[in-house]
C-alpha cells in the first residue's frame, strides 16, 4: 500500500450539518466538529479527558447506512460516510429540554434574561432575581460554559420549571479555593479530572438521583481527602462551582501564554490578568507540550508574588539609607566601582529562575567586561554537570508526556510529586497503564503509593544497587547488545569495573538480595523503562557516582533515545539547564565549551572578537565561600530572594561586609537592604524571554503586562550597562536579538526559531547519541559510615494517611492540621537509648529541626528515623507564606538528629 | 452420557435412600415469611426419630405457604398448605399415626407409578392455580433441596451439561438455542442465541458470561425464586452459555440483600467445583470455566448490564455509554455477555429436549413461558410458569383466581417500575412480548401487580415514578432531573397543587427523556406515565387540570417520599 492510499484509509469523510469534512477513526463525531470548526455544544465533554456522555447536550442524529439515531456526539465514534445533523429543530428542541431541567438547578434568572449582555453588578434588578442567584455576582461570570451553552441554545425567556437553589452551605475553610456547590451542574468534569488524570480520587461523586452531587466521600475539607491542591478541578469546572479564592471577583482583561517558572517542569500555563495589569489567574494549558493542561500547587497558586512588587526604580545607598535614584546614575556608577577590582574579586550570580537571555547576556557581561569567569546560578545542584559526562551534554533525554508510554518507571532519591509535580502526573499515568512503578529511596513519599515495588535502601547505597542490577544484566546475557554497539562507548572498562559489585557482598554490607537485583534487572531490561533521577541527600561523590551507574544501566538496557524511556533529571531550579546551555557557569562557556579547550575558547574569541579569561571561576558554594573568606568583594545578585544559603545569618553577615553589592529584584528583601545599588528587576509577566525546562525544551514566556515604570530584564540591565562602559558588542533591541546570537553560538539551539517557540516551544536535540560508559565503583559500608554519624531521618510526606486521625483546627485565616505523630526506629538504636514502644519523645537537630511524636518500633533500616508527615500539613504552611515572593517548599532533607524521651508534647500542634 | 458423568451420578444414586416417610418443607423465601422456620423446627424437635424431614425450594404457590409435603411409603406425596405449629401437630398426629389425611388442611396430592389416588384432594398437576403452568426453569421447585447437590443430579441435573460438553460442539449449542427462539426474560427480550453469536464471534483468549440477578423490580422475585429454589438449574446454563459462547470465565452477579439466593449461589458454585463440574476441563471435554458470584450495593440501576460490569469492577455502579458493546468490550474491557438469570436457567432443557420442542410451546414470536409473579388486589398471590400466549383475562381470573378485595380489578401494573399499566380494555390481549408492549405496557421480567377498583392511578404511577427517582444513579441530566420534576409534578396533582400546563411539561419532559437519557433508566422512565395516560388519561386530567377540592377523606395519604430527593 502507498503511504497516499495508508492516508485515505485513515481519513474517514463525515457529513455535518451539510458540510462534508474529514476524521480520523476512533475520533468522536464531536471531535471531528471541533477539529473543523463546527460548534457542538457540550458540558461534561473535555478534551482532557475521556468521554462521560452526562449531559446530553451534545446530542445529534447521526445516520449510517440509512439507519437513523439520536446520539451524545462526545461518545459516538465517527463512521465513513455518517451524515450528521447537528441543528436540525427537533435535535434543538431536545436540548433546550434538557437545559431547562438543567436551569431548575441552576441560578438562572439572569441567563434567561434578556438583558444578560447589559447588565452590571451595581444595576437595580428589573427582573427581582436574588442578589446571590445573579450571574453577576458569580466568580465565573463572563468565563462561565454554560453561559456559552444557554447562548447557543436559544432558550426561551422562561422555563416552565420550578426552580431549586439546592441551599448548600460554601466550602471556604480549605486553602486557595472556594467550592460552591449550589451552582454545580454535576458534569463531574472535576471528580474525572482527579480520577483519570490526577489519580488522586480526592473528591467523588456523592449520592444519587435528584441528590447526586460532587464532593470530597466524608463531606471533609479537601486538605484531609488527599488533595494535592492542583487545580486541575477548578481548571476543568465550566461553573463558578470551583473557583481560585484569590482575585475570586476580578475579570480577566487579557489573556496571555506564559510558562512557569517554579521548577524545571515549566508547565505551560495561561495567565489571566485584569485591568490593573495583575496577575489574577493561572490556568493549565490544555495545549501545552510540557504539561497537556496539567499544573501542580506552585504553578496554579504560588505566582501571585508578581502582584507584590515594592522596588519600582533604582536606588543607590547613601550613607544608612537607600534613595532613589535613575538607570543613568546608577549604571554610571557601576562603571565606575568595578574599576576597583580585580576580576577574580568580582562574582556573578543569578536564580535560576532567570531566561535564557538573561544567562546569555550576563555570562557574556562577566567574561567580556568583568573578565571573569565568577558565574553561576544560585542553585547548589550539581546533577546536570554529572550528566554531562556521561552524555556529553549536561541534560537528560526523555519527554515528559511520553512517560505514560513507559513499561518501567523507576524512580530514585528525587520525590516529584512534590519538585517536579507534572513529571509525577505522567508517571501515575503509566501506573494505570498497568507499568511497574519502582521507588528506590527510604523516604516515603507519594509515589511510594502508586509503587509495586518500593526498596528501601539506605540512602546512600543506591548507586551500589544500581550498578549490581547492570552487572547482574551482563551475567544473564540480557543487555541490548546493538543499542550498546550503536551508542555504547568504553563498554569493556565499563564491565570491568562491575566486578566489585559481587551480590554476596552487597547483601552481607546492605542488605539488599541477590534475587532482588536479579528481579530488577530482568524488569529494567524487559521493557521499556525510564528513570527519575535525583540526587535527594547525596553528596558530591555518592551523586556523580549515582548518575553515572542510572545512565550506564540505562544504556545497556537500550533505554535511551526512544520511546517510553530515558532518564529524567530532578533537579528544582526553573532554568538550570538554560544556565548550562548558555554558559552561565563557571568553566563551562556557552554551547557546551570548556574553559580548558582552547579550540573553544578561541572559536568564542573570534566570535566575539574578544580574549576570554581562561583562569578558573568559582562556582556558587566557592563564591559564598569566598565572600566569608573575603576574597570576592564585589558581587552582583539578580532576580533571587530565595536562595536559601545567600539568606543563611552568617552568610548575610559576610555580604554585607562586601564593598560593592549590587542586587536586582521585584522585591524588598534581607539581602536587598545589604546592597549598594538596587535595581528593580523584571518579573516574569513584565518581560519576555525563554527558558528551557528539564526535557530540554526552549519555550517562550512572552510579556504580559505593560507598565509606566522602566523594570528591566537582567539581560537588558547588563547590556545597557555593557554599551555605558563601551562595549558595542551589547547592544541587543530584543530579548530575540539576544536569541538570534545564541543560536549562532549554540549549535544545538541554532534550529529553533524564536517566531515559532510561542505555540509548545521546541526541544533541543544531542547532537550525538554516544553515550560514554564510565567506570563504576563500589562505594563500601565503612566508608558510607564513616561519611554519616548520629542517626539519620528519612523524613516522608504523603496525601493521605487513612491511620492517622487528622484534626484540622481552624483559625480565621488559617487552619492548623493537629495529627499524631508517628515516629519509627529500630531497635537495636531504641535499646542504646533505654526507649520502648509507645514512648513520646522528640527528635531534634539544632535549632533547625524539632518534633515530638509517639515511638513505634520495627524492624526496618537501623541507624535511621523514620517520620511521614502529610502534605496537608506543608500546603497550609505553604498557603501562609510571604505574599511578596514565589514561596518554595520545604525539601525533604536528609538530616542527623538526636532524640530524647520526654513527658508531654509542647508540640502537638505541629 | 460420558464415562465421566456416569461415574459421578452413580456415586450420588448410591448414597440415596428410600425412607418410611418423608417430610418435605417449604424453604423458599415465602415459606420462611410465613412462618416454616417454625414449623420446620417442631418437626425436628419431635418428629426427627420417625422419618426423614427436608427442606425443600418452594413451589411458587406462596398464598398456600407454608407448605408441608408428606410422603409415607406407599401412597401418594400429600401436601398441606398455610400450616403453623398447630396445624402440623395435628397433621403428624393424624395423618402419620393415624393415617386420615385431615382432608381441609391437605390442598393436592402428587401420585406416582402404582399409587393409589386418595379420596377428595386434586392431584397436584390439576390443581388450580397450578394447573396451567408448563414449568421448566422451575422445574424442580417444591422437589428438591436447592442446597443438595445430591438431589439434582438424582432429578436428571448436569445431563445437559454432559451432553452439551461432550457429544455437541459450542457450534451446535449455540445453534440450538437460537432456534428455540429463547429470548432475553431480563427486559428487553433480545433473543439469546444472536446476543451469543456476538460473543461467540469474538476470539478473545479471556471472555465473560455474566448472569443478571440484581432483581430490583418491586413486584418481581422470579430470578430470586430460581436462586433460592433450584440455583443449580441456572449454573448449569451459566456453564451451557460458556461453552456455547467459548468464554473462560462467568459471574453471577446478586444484588447485596438477597440472602439467599447468595447462599445459595455460592454453595451451588462451590459443589461445583467440588464435583468437577467447574474448573478445568470440566467432565473431561477439554472445556475450562471459572465461576465467580459477585455482589452490589443498594443500586437498582446497577442490574443495567454496563452498570453491572462497574460494579464488579468496584466503581459506582453507573451505566457506561455504547458503542463500545459488552461483545466487544465489557468487563474489564473483555468482550462479553450478559443474561437474565431465567433466560439462563431455560438453557438446560432446551439442550436436553432439544429447540423444536420449546418452540411448539408459547407463540410464534414468544416461545417457552412467562415466569409471572403474582402480586397485589388478586387471590392466588405466587409465582406461575405459565406458557405464552395466555390472555391477561385468563392469566387473572384463572391462574390468579380474581381480584382478592372483590372490587373488581382496574389494572395491572407490569415489567417493573420502567413498565406501564394495563386497563382492562387490553385485558383480552395475549401474554407476548409484542402484544403486551403494543397494549402500551412490557412484560418486562414477568412481575405482575394487580390493582383493583380502588387504586387511584395518579397516586400509583407517582409511586412508580418515586422509584425511578430515587433509583437514578445521578449520571445523565435528562434521568436525574426528569424524573425528579416529573415526580415534583405528579406529587403537586396528588396534593391538589397542579400548575396550570403540569401535563404538557410532564409530557415534554417525558419524550426528551426516552430520546435524550444515557441508559434504560431513563429512556423507559416515562413509559409508566405514558401508558397510564393511554388507559386512565381522564384521571390525569381530572387531577392536574380541574382543581376541585376534594373532601378530607377521600384525599390521598401523603406518599412516603425516599427521605431525600434533593440536595
Ligand atoms: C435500569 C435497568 C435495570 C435493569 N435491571 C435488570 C435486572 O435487575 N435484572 C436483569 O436481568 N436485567 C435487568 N436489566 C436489563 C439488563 O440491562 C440486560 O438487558 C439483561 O440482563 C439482559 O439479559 P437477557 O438478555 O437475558 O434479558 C435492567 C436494565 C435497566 C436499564
Ligand atoms: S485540586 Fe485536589 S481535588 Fe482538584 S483535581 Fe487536584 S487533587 Fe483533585
Ligand atoms: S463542581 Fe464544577 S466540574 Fe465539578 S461537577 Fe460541579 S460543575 Fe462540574
Ligand atoms: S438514564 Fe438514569 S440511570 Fe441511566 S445513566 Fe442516565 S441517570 Fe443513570
Ligand atoms: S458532552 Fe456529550 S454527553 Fe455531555
Amino acid at each position: 500500500m502507498t503511504t497516499e492510499e495508508k492516508r485515505k484509509i485513515e481519513t474517514l469523510t463525515i457529513k455535518v450539518d451539510g458540510k462534508l469534512i474529514p476524521a480520523k477513526p476512533g475520533q468522536t463525531v464531536i471531535q471531528a466538529a471541533q477539529d473543523a470548526g463546527i460548534y457542538i455544544p457540550y458540558l461534561c465533554y473535555h478534551p482532557g479527558m475521556d468521554p462521560y456522555g452526562a449531559c446530553r447536550m451534545c446530542v445529534v442524529e447521526t445516520e449510517v447506512n440509512g439507519r437513523k439515531m439520536i446520539q451524545a456526539s462526545c461518545t459516538t465514534p465517527v463512521s465513513n460516510e455518517m451524515i450528521v445533523s447537528s441543528d436540525s429543530s427537533e435535535i434543538k428542541d431536545l436540548r433546550k429540554g434538557i437545559m431547562d431541567l438543567l436551569m431548575s438547578e441552576h441560578p438562572h434568572g439572569c441567563l434567561t434574561c434578556h438583558r444578560i449582555e447589559l447588565c452590571g453588578p451595581q444595576d437595580v434588578c428589573q427582573r427581582h432575581v436574588s442578589v446571590t442567584d445573579r450571574c453577576t455576582t458569580c466568580p465565573k461570570n463572563e468565563r462561565c460554559e454554560l453561559k456559552d451553552t444557554i447562548r447557543d441554545t436559544e432558550m426561551d425567556l422562561t422555563t416552565p420549571l420550578t426552580y431549586n437553589r439546592r441551599q448548600l452551605p460554601i466550602h471556604g475553610d480549605d486553602p486557595f479555593y472556594d467550592r460552591d456547590y449550589n451552582l454545580c451542574i454535576v458534569c463531574v468534569r472535576c471528580v474525572r479530572v482527579c480520577d483519570e488524570v490526577r489519580f488522586d480520587n480526592a473528591i467523588t461523586l456523592k449520592s444519587r438521583s435528584g441528590v447526586a452531587i460532587v464532593g470530597t466521600s466524608q463531606g471533609t475539607s479537601l486538605l484531609e481527602s488527599g488533595c494535592e491542591f492542583c487545580g486541575a478541578c477548578i481548571d476543568v469546572c465550566p461553573t463558578g462551582a470551583l473557583v481560585e479564592r484569590n482575585y475570586k471577583w476580578e475579570k480577566a482583561t487579557k489573556k496571555t501564554k506564559s510558562i512557569c517558572s517554579n521548577c524545571p517542569v515549566g508547565c505551560q500555563l495561561i495567565m489571566e490578568s485584569n485591568e490593573q495589569e495583575k496577575s489574577i489567574r493561572m490556568i493549565g494549558d490544555y495545549s501545552g507540550e510540557s504539561n497537556a493542561g496539567q499544573t501542580c500547587f506552585r504553578g496554579k497558586f504560588g505566582n501571585d508574588y508578581v502582584n507584590f512588587r515594592n522596588i519600582k526604580y533604582p536606588k543607590i545607598k547613601e550613607g544608612d539609607s537607600q534613595n532613589k535614584s535613575n538607570w543613568e546614575e546608577v549604571n554610571f556608577l557601576i562603571s565606575k566601582k568595578i574599576n576597583d577590582f580585580k576580576p577574580s574579586e568580582i562574582a556573578i550570580l543569578n536564580s535560576p529562575r532567570s531566561t535564557n537571555e538573561d544567562f546569555f547576556v550576563s555570562q557574556k557581561f562577566a567574561r567580556l567586561v568583568l573578565k571573569t569567569n565568577n558565574v553561576d546560578s544560585t542553585n547548589k545542584d550539581q546533577i546536570l554537570k554529572y550528566f554531562s559526562k556521561s552524555f556529553k551534554y549536561p541534560g537528560g533525554t526523555g519527554t515528559i508526556l511520553d512517560l505514560e508510554n513507559s513499561d518501567n518507571v523507576i524512580i530514585i532519591s528525587g520525590n516529584p510529586t512534590e519538585q517536579q509535580n507534572v513529571v509525577s502526573v505522567f508517571a501515575k499515568k503509566a501506573a494505570r497503564n498497568g507499568a511497574n512503578i519502582i521507588v528506590i529511596d527510604p523516604r516515603e513519599t507519594e509515589m511510594t503509593r502508586y509503587s509495586n515495588k518500593w526498596i528501601k535502601n539506605i540512602p546512600h547505597s543506591q548507586s551500589n544497587l544500581i550498578s549490581a542490577i547492570s552487572k547482574s544484566i551482563f551475567d544473564q546475557g540480557i543487555e541490548d547488545k546493538d543499542f550498546l554497539k550503536n551508542h555504547g562507548e568504553h563498554i569493556d572498562d565499563f564491565k570491568t569495573s562491575l566486578w566489585d559489585f559481587d551480590l554476596e557482598k552487597i547483601k552481607s554490607e546492605f542488605n539488599i538480595k541477590p534475587d532482588l537485583v536479579v528481579d530488577l534487572a530482568k524488569i529494567i531490561a524487559g521493557g521499556s523503562t525510564s528513570f527519575l533521577l535525583g540526587v535527594d541527600g547525596l553528596n558530591d561523590s555518592q551523586s556523580s557516582e549515582l548518575v553515572r551507574s542510572v545512565i550506564n544501566l540505562a544504556t545497556i538496557t537500550g533505554n535511551l533515545f526512544k520511546k517510553g524511556s530515558g532518564v529524567f533529571p530532578l533537579y528544582k531550579g526553573a532554568n538550570l539547564q538554560g544556565s548550562l546551555d548558555l554558559g552561565h557557569s563557571p568553566n563551562l562557556l556557552p554551547g557546551f565549551r570548556n574553559i580548558e579547550n582552547k579550540k573553544d575558547v578561541d572559536f568564542l574569541n573570534k566570535y566575539w572578537d574578544s580574549d576570554l579569561s581562561t583562569e578558573k571561576g568559582m562556582d556558587y558554594e566557592e563564591i559564598i565561600k569566598a565572600i566569608e573568606d573575603k576574597k570576592i568583594k564585589a558581587l552582583f545578585v539578580m532576580n533571587d530572594a530565595f536562595a536559601e544559603d545567600l539568606m543563611k545569618k552568617e552568610v548575610l553577615d559576610s555580604i554585607s561586609k562586601l564593598e560593592f553589592l549590587v542586587v536586582g529584584t521585584s522585591n524588598k528583601n534581607s539581602l536587598s537592604v545589604l546592597a549598594d545599588v538596587v535595581i528593580p528587576i523584571a518579573n516574569f509577566p513584565e518581560r519576555e524571554g525563554t527558558m528551557t525546562n528539564l526535557e530540554r525544551r526552549v519555550q517562550l514566556s512572552p510579556k504580559a503586562h505593560k507598565s509606566n515604570t522602566d523594570y528591566k530584564s537582567v539581560w537588558e540591565f547588563y547590556s545597557n550597562l555593557a554599551q555605558t562602559i563601551g562595549f558595542d558588542d551589547f547592544n541587543y533591541e530584543s530579548s530575540k536579538a539576544v536569541f538570534d546570537e545564541i543560536r549562532e553560538i549554540v549549535k544545538e539551539y541554532e534550529g529553533i526559531d524564536y517566531k515559532n517557540l510561542s505555540d509548545s516551544g521546541k526541544k533541543w536535540e544531542f547532537s550525538t547519541k554516544k553515550v560514554t560508559l564510565l567506570p563504576v565503583k563500589y562505594l563500601s559500608k565503612n566508608q558510607l559510615e564513616n561519611d554519616n554519624k548520629g542517626l539519620l531521618l528519612l523524613h516522608g510526606r504523603v496525601l493521605s494517611q487513612a491511620q492517622h486521625e487528622v484534626e484540622i483546627i481552624k483559625g480565621n485565616q488559617k487552619n492548623v492540621i493537629s495529627k499524631d505523630n508517628i515516629i519509627k526506629m529500630h531497635p537495636n538504636d531504641v535499646q542504646n537509648l533505654n526507649l520502648k514502644e509507645g514512648d513520646l519523645i522528640n527528635i531534634a537537630n539544632g535549632s533547625s529541626f524539632s518534633l515530638d511524636g509517639k515511638l513505634e518500633i520495627d524492624k526496618e533500616l537501623e541507624g535511621t528515623i523514620r517520620y511521614t508527615s502529610l502534605f496537608a500539613e506543608m500546603i497550609t504552611d505553604f498557603s501562609e507564606s510571604r505574599e511578596d515572593w514565589a514561596p518554595t517548599i520545604p525539601d525533604l532533607e536528609f538530616k542527623t538528629l538526636r532524640v530524647k524521651k520526654i513527658n508531654r508534647s509542647n508540640n502537638v500542634k505541629r | 452420557m460420558s464415562e465421566v458423568f456416569n461415574k459421578l451420578v452413580s456415586k450420588v444414586k448410591s448414597q440415596d435412600f428410600d425412607e418410611e416417610i418423608l417430610i418435605r418443607v417449604g424453604y423458599g423465601a415465602s415459606g420462611q415469611a410465613a412462618g416454616s422456620i417454625k414449623v420446620y423446627d417442631w418437626l425436628t424437635n419431635n418428629f426427627k426419630s420417625k422419618g426423614e424431614i427436608r427442606l425443600v425450594g418452594a413451589l411458587g404457590l406462596s398464598y398456600l405457604e407454608p407448605i408441608v409435603d408428606i410422603k409415607i411409603k406407599g401412597k401418594p406425596r400429600v401436601l398441606f398448605s398455610n400450616v403453623d405449629v398447630e396445624k402440623i401437630q395435628k397433621i403428624t398426629d393424624e395423618y402419620i399415626n393415624n393415617q386420615n389425611y385431615l382432608k381441609e388442611y391437605a390442598f393436592a396430592q402428587i401420585l406416582q407409578d402404582g399409587e393409589e389416588l386418595l379420596d377428595n384432594i386434586p392431584e397436584l398437576k390439576n390443581f388450580v392455580p397450578f394447573k396451567y403452568q408448563k414449568r421448566i426453569a422451575t422445574r424442580n421447585f417444591g422437589e428438591i433441596n436447592p442446597e443438595s447437590f445430591d438431589e439434582y443430579i438424582l432429578t436428571g441435573g448436569y445431563k445437559s451439561l454432559d451432553k452439551a460438553l461432550n457429544s455437541l460442539t459450542p457450534e451446535n449449542v449455540l445453534e440450538e438455542v437460537k432456534n428455540s427462539g429463547l429470548r432475553g426474560r431480563g427486559g428487553a427480550a433480545f433473543s439469546t442465541g444472536i446476543k451469543w453469536s456476538f460473543l461467540a464471534g469474538n476470539n478473545a483468549p479471556i471472555k465473560y458470561v455474566l448472569c443478571n440477578c440484581e432483581e430490583g423490580d418491586p413486584g418481581a422475585f422470579n430470578d430470586k425464586g430460581i436462586l433460592e429454589n433450584d440455583p443449580h438449574t441456572l449454573l448449569e446454563g451459566l456453564i451451557i452459555a460458556g461453552y456455547a459462547t467459548k468464554s473462560s470465565h462467568g459471574h453471577i452477579f446478586i444484588r447485596q440483600g438477597h440472602n439467599i439466593p447468595i447462599e445459595n449461589a455460592r454453595k451451588a458454585v462451590k459443589d461445583a467445583y467440588d464435583n468437577g463440574l467447574l474448573g478445568k476441563n470440566i467432565l473431561n471435554s477439554g472445556f475450562d470455566f471459572e465461576v465467580e458470584v459477585s455482589l452490589t450495593g443498594d443500586s437498582y440501576v446497577a442490574g443495567e448490564e454496563t452498570a453491572l460490569m462497574e460494579a464488579i469492577e468496584g466503581k459506582r455502579s453507573m451505566p457506561r455509554f455504547r458503542p463500545p458493546f459488552p461483545a466487544q468490550a465489557g468487563l474489564w474491557g473483555k468482550p462479553s455477555n450478559i443474561n437474565n438469570v431465567k433466560t439462563l436457567s431455560y438453557v438446560p432443557w432446551i439442550i436436553e429436549n432439544g429447540a423444536n420442542e420449546f418452540k411448539k410451546i408459547g407463540t410464534e414470536k414468544s416461545s417457552g413461558t412467562a415466569i409471572i409473579c403474582l402480586s397485589g388486589h388478586i387471590n392466588n398471590k405466587g409465582m406461575y410458569e405459565i406458557p405464552f400466549g395466555i390472555t391477561i383475562k385468563d392469566l387473572l381470573e384463572k391462574v390468579g383466581g380474581g381480584s382478592s378485595t372483590g372490587k373488581g380489578i382496574k389494572l395491572l401494573q407490569t415489567g417493573g417500575p420502567l413498565g406501564g399499566v394495563l386497563g382492562k380494555e387490553a385485558f383480552d390481549v395475549v401474554m407476548d412480548f409484542e402484544e403486551m408492549a403494543k397494549a402500551g405496557a412490557i412484560l418486562g421480567s414477568g412481575g405482575i401487580i394487580v390493582g383493583d377498583q380502588n387504586v387511584d392511578v395518579v397516586d400509583l404511577i407517582r409511586n412508580l415514578v418515586a422509584f425511578n427517582q430515587f433509583e437514578s444513579c445521578g449520571k445523565c441530566f435528562p434521568c436525574r432531573l426528569g424524573n425528579t420534576h416529573m415526580l415534583d409534578i405528579l406529587d403537586r396533582a396528588c396534593n391538589e397543587k397542579s400548575i396550570k400546563g403540569d401535563l404538557d411539561v410532564v409530557k415534554k419532559i417525558g419524550e426528551n427523556m426516552k430520546v435524550g437519557s444515557l441508559c434504560g433508566h431513563g429512556q423507559l422512565g416515562y413509559n409508566p406515565i405514558s401508558s397510564a395516560l393511554k388507559f386512565f388519561d381522564q384521571e390525569f386530567i381530572d387531577k392536574m387540570t380541574t382543581f376541585t377540592i376534594r373532601d378530607e377523606k377521600s384525599k390521598i395519604p401523603k406518599m412516603i417520599l425516599p427521605t431525600r430527593t434533593r440536595p
